[in-house]
């Protein structure tokens, strides 16, 4: 089953870029460690038989649309597919620039084959969005506990959430991996980056950090779709999870509002209402 | 100097000790993995380890090191030093690939002019080896002139045996740590001989690494470096676990009219590295930093150190999130025609 998709990723692309319709396929290819899949670019037709499908291929590889100007096929899974929907209605890439290659996912497995604790949870396992679909789409439900962990933190008092936030975001070591993984994190300058004005200090203060990682999640309301690409980019085992779903419950809760499901509805960073809840909005 | 055995049901006692001297740091088991962290007995310590998550060169170079502080005065400035550590660093359990990273970064910080700030940390620290018998899949000491029993950069090494440790002193400083103990019987080195040979039939070389520097002479404007950065991210996470890695930049860290200069740690992966004030950038692209990366720990380096920035640890393989193995580069290099 598995190989047979492979098979058809593969043929599609080499039809794509003989026909010339995309100047390059970005999908995965074998890794090199056991349990390991790897993002891959192809420009040539007769390098196809590269392209693979399996288990492994967790990384998000809307990562690597925004800004490009070429035209490109994309090999997108559900949580790819969401964050390709947010890049197009932020006008990172542009519909017509892109042919997603959708294969329906069964959730993806950690190096020590276990289920993504992500995937467990995810309620859009087939792609949203796709000029071609490879393999049968599967059966999607919802999830009662999705919000489980987020409900205990919010249940906690104010200081002892600042203590676990605290706690967690003490082993960050500043790599930028979290926000490099991140396909929605594509700011051309990051704040921390900024010298003029300087927002954030160089240091691995931690009053720093803290401040790094909550603008960065903020940021990432009615934008995050769960893929987990920090915290599998994250090389310290920071449960930035615990944050952005906190974040993504309350775009569904205050906005009613699901991340990259629809090009055409628009996200809550980008619209008001005259009949706003609150106030201060007006 | 003799090696020596000790018991390892003696090594609680032997920590207890070493911790009245020193500030210990070893193998610590936690959230983030194993990190080399500070212990105060001997349960603290995790040796069940391929290798730590850290390098110990955060222990010479930290990721962020005060350097002087400062007061902005009307006339003139104010200027404080930072006041030096006074009890010793004593690492413990350090790997053969970390301890080789160590005795490089001695040369580019201790030889010409020598780096006050890494002197005086280096001047106050001891670093004893824990020999690698079994290796771990991302390892490939061997293929970059290491090995799992090396003893480049430490001042000791301890080789596992059945109940004991093998220990070989290398540096003098240390001969008084060791002195009580027993000497090790001809059949204990022979055993750790053996050890020895076997580790390193697990880690038979990847790719043939000989040569490497001179065909880099010539691979400045190959096409090869169009093929490698593509997936990179440009985060910094091969560069901050890399153990030879040792790239900073200097910031003055102010508030109001007082201040204090720091020195970072740095990547060639992020993309404001060699951005100039004037807004120009010369290595504008993820293709240039990937090639600085390869040029400078396999060429340049080895040109003025006469040793390799990469000492085959792994980490940056084991824990690159788009699986950009550095091993897959040289091996591509040292094909390309």
């Amino acid at each position: 089953m598995k190989d047979m998709r492979a098979k058809k990723i593969q043929d599609i692309a080499r039809k794509l870029l003989k026909e010339k319709k995309v100047d390059i396929v970005i999908g995965f290819e074998k890794g090199t460690l056991p349990s390991s899949a790897t993002p891959c670019f192809i420009r040539n037709p007769d390098q196809t038989d590269r392209l693979i499908w399996n288990s492994f291929c967790g990384n998000n590889l809307a990562n690597y649309l925004p800004k490009r100007k070429d035209k490109i096929g994309i090999v997108a899974k559900g949580c790819d597919s969401r964050s390709i929907v947010v890049l197009i209605q932020e006008k990172q890439i542009k519909r017509e620039q892109l042919y997603i290659i959708g294969v329906p996912c069964e959730g993806m497995i950690n190096k020590n084959n276990a289920p993504h604790d992500y995937c467990l949870i995810c309620e859009h396992k087939n792609p949203v969005i796709y000029d071609v679909l490879v393999g049968e789409k599967v059966k999607e439900s919802k999830k009662k506990d999705k919000y489980k962990e987020v409900e205990k933190f919010e249940k906690k008092s104010a200081s002892d959430k600042w203590k676990y936030l605290e706690s967690e975001l003490s082993k960050c070591i500043r790599c930028n991996a979290c926000r490099n993984a991140c396909p929605t994190c594509y700011c051309k300058e990051c704040f921390i980056d900024q010298e003029k004005p300087r927002w954030v200090g160089t240091t691995n203060n931690l009053s720093d950090i803290i401040f790094f990682h909550l603008g960065r999640i903020f940021h990432q309301a009615g934008r995050c779709t769960d893929c987990g690409a920090c915290v599998r980019a994250c090389p310290m085992n920071i449960d930035f999870r615990q944050f952005t779903q906190k974040i993504t419950k309350d775009a569904k809760t205050l906005f009613d509002y699901e991340t990259g499901l629809d090009i055409d509805i628009k996200p809550p960073f980008t619209t008001f209402k005259e009949d706003d809840k609150q106030d201060f909005i007006k | 100097m003799k090696e020596k055995i000790l018991a390892k049901k003696d090594l609680s006692e032997f920590i207890n000790k070493l911790v009245k001297e020193y500030d210990v740091f070893a193998p610590v088991k936690k959230d983030e993995g194993i990190l080399f962290s500070k212990i105060d007995k001997v349960d603290d310590m995790c040796l069940s380890y391929s290798n730590t998550k850290n390098s110990v060169k955060e222990f010479l170079l930290p990721q962020s090191e005060a350097l002087f502080r400062f007061v902005k005065k009307e006339n003139s400035n104010e200027i404080t030093d930072i006041k030096k550590k006074k009890r010793r660093n004593l690492l413990f359990g350090v790997r053969p690939c970390d301890g080789k990273a160590i005795a490089m970064l001695d040369k580019v910080f201790l030889e010409n002019i020598p780096d006050s700030y890494y002197k005086n940390k280096r001047e106050n620290i001891l670093v004893i080896g824990m020999a690698c018998n079994e290796p771990d899949q991302t390892c490939f000491c061997t293929s970059v002139d290491g090995g799992p029993f090396s003893t480049e950069g430490l001042d000791a090494l301890f080789v596992e045996l059945k109940e004991k440790y093998l220990i070989i002193p290398i540096a003098k400083q240390c001969g008084k740590l060791f002195a009580h103990l027993d000497t090790a019987s001809q059949e204990d080195i022979n055993y750790a001989e053996k050890l020895k040979k076997n580790a390193g039939k697990m880690l038979k070389p990847v790719f043939e690494i000989e040569g490497i520097k001179e065909k880099l002479d010539g691979m400045f404007e190959s096409p090869i470096w169009e093929t490698i950065y593509q997936k990179c991210t440009k985060c910094g996470i091969c560069t901050y676990l890399c153990p030879a890695c040792h790239c900073f930049d200097v910031q003055d860290e102010t508030v109001g009219e007082k201040g204090c200069r720091v020195r970072n740690w740095d990547s060639c992966m992020f993309p404001k590295f060699t951005l100039h004030a004037s807004g120009h950038n010369p290595r504008p692209t993820q293709r240039e930093r990937w090639r600085q990366r390869i040029m400078h720990k396999f060429n340049y380096l080895k040109e003025n150190t006469g040793l390799y920035g990469c000492v085959g640890c792994g980490r940056c393989v084991e824990h690159c999130p788009v699986n950009l193995d550095i091993r897959k580069v040289l091996k591509d290099i040292l094909e390309s025609k």
